[in-house]
């Protein structure tokens, strides 16, 4: 390892700062770290990976315009989220749920064909059910579940109470209780 | 009624967001009732079962992805003041060697006066320009006009004592030092942008 690299983690205020005072290489370094989180997030939300990533370069770019805003010392992947699930949003809002569930596809780790297609079966029945979800309710649960954001942190990042937070979670989490549950006992 | 209240409870003590008394709360209660453990069960079993569902592997390299942000990506634009400092620091090596140009052409050209008022030479018309007293006391009197603090009639002060050994020594070695240095702190930051740019060049260490 080079001993001039240091961890991304690390190098991420400097790259923060950099970014802000106009060097679009270091917001590159940013977008490098974030891009696989961020498009999973969306991705979770729409459901389709194109579209997903599409939406991803459109909140990059957002939050390159609005860096001006970013506070120094609060968290920079907080604030992307939230750019990138209020795009998400949006564009769900505009293109009402442009998903098809043929689309999605997923990631073969060579079991045989018979187990391949229930596993494949049941992942399409989990997006599908995390599609069915309402929007606001989405965008709690994917953040929650797939990358791990505190109660706090999840009101933070959509700018809602976290009783709200709990709230959506706990209707998302019913509603897929209810749906994927033969699924559960796999 | 109970069962909804430690339900919702339930949730958070599977986000581990409860703390204290409420956590303690919980976990007594799992302890003994069987329906709440059952509930505990299907939180824990969807969760597995989401995480279980990985992205597509048809995303677009990383390289390309942030190649194609880069690319749309609008010029930030400067504020004012940023413009303003930026012009500054750029032109402040000019504005340095014009400083100490002046200060110099100002100290030749008062050296060459008091030497012409010593030898006699330019008589009436030189004397018009400097009044008949010691070398640098006109420099005085003409700072002196726009009232400058007791801290710069101090420092005048030095320099109206005649001494030529001085006026050397000030000219000739203290002004360039000074002057020497500013030149070289300006390089030593352009340097240390260049630097820190260069290294922006390089990627980053990502796990």
């Amino acid at each position: 390892m080079n001993r001039l690299m240091v961890p991304a983690i690390e190098a991420e205020p400097e790259w923060i700062i950099e970014a802000q005072r106009g060097d679009s290489s270091a917001f590159g370094k940013l977008v490098l770290f974030y891009r696989e989180r961020v498009v999973n997030v969306i991705y979770r939300m729409c459901g389709d990976v194109n579209l997903a990533e599409d939406i991803a370069q459109e909140a990059f770019i957002r939050s390159w315009k609005n860096l001006d805003r970013f506070k120094p010392g609060t968290s920079f992947r907080n604030w992307v989220y939230r750019i990138a699930t209020n795009a998400a949003l949006d564009t769900l809002r505009r293109d009402k749920e442009t998903v098809d569930i043929n689309d999605i596809q997923l990631v073969s780790n060579g079991d045989d064909p018979e187990a391949g297609l229930e596993r494949k079966e049941r992942m399409e029945k989990v997006q599908e059910s995390i599609l069915d979800l309402p929007p606001a309710c989405r965008g709690v649960l994917v953040l929650r579940e797939y990358e791990s954001l505190s109660y706090k942190e999840i009101a933070d990042t959509l700018d809602i109470p976290i009783g709200t937070v709990m709230s959506r979670l706990n209707y998302a989490r019913k509603c897929m209780l209810e749906t994927l549950g033969p699924y559960l006992e796999e | 009624m109970m069962s909804e209240h430690v339900n919702r409870w339930l949730e958070a003590y599977h986000d581990d967001e409860l703390s204290g008394i409420r956590l303690q709360q919980v976990k007594d209660h799992l302890q003994v009732c069987k329906s709440c453990q059952v509930e505990l069960g299907k939180l824990e079993a969807l969760s597995d079962l989401l995480q279980r569902s990985p992205l597509p592997d048809r995303l677009t390299s990383p390289e390309l992805f942030v190649a194609q942000v880069r690319l749309q990506l609008p010029r930030r634009e400067q504020t004012r003041w940023q413009k303003i400092l930026r012009v500054g620091w750029q032109i402040s090596p000019l504005g340095i060697l014009g400083v100490w140009g002046f200060i110099q052409s100002i100290l030749i050209v008062s050296m060459v006066l008091m030497f012409a008022l010593q030898l006699g030479v330019g008589g009436d018309l030189i004397s018009g320009f400097v009044p008949p007293q010691s070398g640098a006391s006109w420099l005085n009197e003409m700072i002196s006009i726009t009232s400058i603090s007791d801290v710069s009639q101090f420092i005048l002060n030095i320099f109206d004592t005649g001494n030529p050994f001085l006026w050397i020594l000030i000219s000739n070695i203290i002004l360039p030092i000074i002057f020497g240095l500013l030149l070289c702190s300006w390089l030593a930051s352009w340097w240390t942008l260049t630097q820190k740019h260069q290294s922006n060049q390089q990627p980053g260490y990502i796990r």
